[in-house]
């Protein structure tokens, strides 16, 4: 019964190229995957550890400059390009985490959209390095040695892989000596370090396992694209990502999966409202928040609960019913 | 017998008011102290002091003949000390076995990347984590299988979670903050039980506690504080008979406990 839980999802995942019906919706499947993993990396911040990110497009863009830099400029193979890029992001994480030690809630949030304001700004005008505001054309797709994944199935079914294995290392951390001093920071401070938990070495190692998750979407973002430019990675779409997570379902696994696939189809469906579709963004995070706080992981989590609770009674019932008669 | 816990003029300042007074007290390793005062006296305060969530302002804390003022709360842990809180500060969103193995975080190696591998080493260390935590959650009296959320628990439960999870670092002394707040006849009798057996098992305990009659019943030596300075410390019959306290404090609920 377990596992078939777990298969179903993954099932699902294998199957959504057979809907869609044009380039240009895998293009967007694909996208939903890359997003996914980064809400996966703000689930570790914020699923894990409560600690509230708004800067965390900031580590997108990290990763994917990095990446698309290495590819470009370096001729790196494409996997080490990758690795690089959540690296680069992941050092500049514990940066930030530094702060997060001292400052706390509404301060923190405050502290790292200036954040993603400043590298927005270096992307913006370190125009040696990153052509400005023209971005960086011509990055060359995902490869594994001679295999290139060049088209839209391919591409797919990579980005899918590497998501497939940070949902995965998401799980197994959760579910950790780690993942519970994490967690135990999140629920209690004062208990954790009366526990023997090292708040501070927690702190920011969980800063810089969410920055190096982050940055490998980001590289994938700029391969898979293959073009960047420094506005994907404004304040704006750090908002966008923590909306996601909080739909999906914070600290639960597939949620902030489907959070992250919602993030890219959601606008697809709703073209017709043009640019005020983020309106009913905001609807949907405002009647999450009232209605599911869990978000749709949770939401789902109880419903399947209820359902075979259901089962079993409708089960037991039918069973009475038949030895009576 | 050795000492495990000195205490030597501990001060602690709260801006003007004094919440410790060069309090001087030293606690034998495998008793059972009894911290006890008015409300406000300073015995959480102490309790803070020595678990190194306040910083002292004057004095020392020695444990096992250790200086301690300098050490961060979770490397007192893994010196061998623990706690346990006045208000329940359990990690609610976890299950009560996750919440005991939260305790032997420091007594564990498994970083991220065993977590991430799950190694032979690394889940032998998980299975051996999760039988402790069974047996200390047995040895505390907790009923239920440990998968419960512990948020959703009753206050006696909780309690018991709480010290189940102090026990889990393996401490050579346990600060307990008035466990027995809230508890009812019966759940106190299971923790006078409980208390014991901790002792037992060669560990010290240093108990605050209001319910006079669990303390008197309970405790080896007492010690007791007024307005942040000791003003007594003693077996539980001479506390019981000492006027200073008498007058602090207790008054007439020494006497009934006793007749």
């Amino acid at each position: 019964m377990k596992s078939i839980k777990k298969i179903i999802p993954i099932l699902i995942l294998l199957a959504l190229p057979l809907f869609a019906k044009t380039d240009y919706q895998m293009y967007v499947l694909s996208l939903g995957a890359i997003s996914s993993i980064l809400v996966i990396s703000l689930n570790y911040l914020m699923g894990l550890c409560g600690l509230t990110s708004l800067g965390h497009a900031a580590f997108w863009g990290l990763g994917a400059y990095t990446t698309a830099l290495l590819l470009t400029r370096l001729n790196f193979p494409f996997l080490p390009a990758l690795l690089m890029g959540g690296v680069v992001s992941a050092m500049v994480g514990v940066l930030l985490g530094i702060p997060s030690l001292k400052i706390k809630n509404v301060y923190l949030v405050i502290t790292t959209i200036g954040f993603n304001q400043i590298l927005e700004l270096i992307f913006n005008n370190w125009v040696t390095l990153t052509r400005g505001a023209d971005g960086i054309p011509q990055i060359p797709p995902p490869s594994l040695g001679p295999i290139i994944f060049s088209t839209p199935i391919a591409k797919y079914y990579f980005i899918v892989s590497v998501m497939l294995i940070s949902v995965l290392a998401f799980a197994r951390i959760k579910d950790s000596r780690v993942g519970r001093a994490v967690q135990a920071i999140r629920d209690n401070e004062m208990a954790a370090e009366s526990s023997g938990i090292d708040v501070r070495f927690y702190k920011i190692l969980i800063f810089t396992i969410s920055a190096f998750v982050a940055g490998i979407s980001g590289g994938l973002l700029a391969s898979f694209i293959g073009y960047i430019s420094p506005d994907t990675f404004s304040p704006a779409a750090s908002q966008t990502i923590v909306a996601m997570l909080l739909v999906g379902g914070p600290g639960t696994i597939w949620g902030a999966v489907v959070g992250g696939f919602m993030l890219q189809i959601i606008p697809e469906w709703m073209r017709f409202l043009k640019e005020s579709y983020m309106a009913l963004y905001g609807l949907l995070v405002a009647i999450i928040a009232l209605k599911a706080p869990g978000g749709i992981g949770e939401l789902a989590r109880t419903l399947t609960v209820d359902v075979l609770m259901r089962l079993k009674l409708l089960r037991t019932a039918r069973k009475a019913e038949d030895t009576n008669v | 017998m050795s000492e495990i816990l000195e205490l030597c003029s501990l001060t602690k300042k709260f801006g003007g008011l004094i919440a410790l007074n060069q309090v001087t007290t030293s606690i034998e390793e495998n008793e059972i102290r009894g911290l006890i005062g008015p409300n406000g006296s300073g015995k959480s305060t102490l309790i803070n002091v020595v678990s190194g969530l306040y910083v002292i302002d004057g004095g020392e804390v020695k444990f096992k003949g250790e200086r301690m003022d300098k050490q961060k709360p979770h490397q007192r842990v893994i010196k061998g000390m623990s706690r346990t809180f006045q208000s329940s500060r359990l990690f609610s969103q976890m299950s009560v076995l996750q919440n005991v193995m939260c305790g032997m975080h420091c007594r564990g190696k498994a970083g991220v990347a065993g977590s991430l591998l799950r190694d032979a080493g690394t889940r032998k260390e998980e299975s051996t984590f999760a039988d402790k935590a069974r047996g200390l959650l047995e040895l505390v009296g907790y009923q239920g299988d440990g998968t419960e959320i512990s948020g959703s628990l009753a206050h006696g439960p909780r309690r018991l979670v709480e010290i189940a999870r102090a026990m889990a670092s393996a401490p050579k002394l346990i600060m307990l903050d008035e466990p027995a707040a809230g508890m009812v006849a019966t759940e106190k009798e299971g923790l006078v039980t409980c208390i014991r057996k901790i002792r037992d098992l060669g560990i010290t305990v240093l108990l605050i506690e209001h319910d006079m009659k669990l303390v008197m019943g309970v405790c080896d030596r007492i010690s007791v504080l007024n307005f942040g300075a000791k003003i007594a410390e003693g077996i539980p019959a001479e506390i019981q008979q000492n006027e200073q306290v008498i007058e602090a404090y207790l008054g007439e609920v020494v006497a009934d406990a006793y007749h």
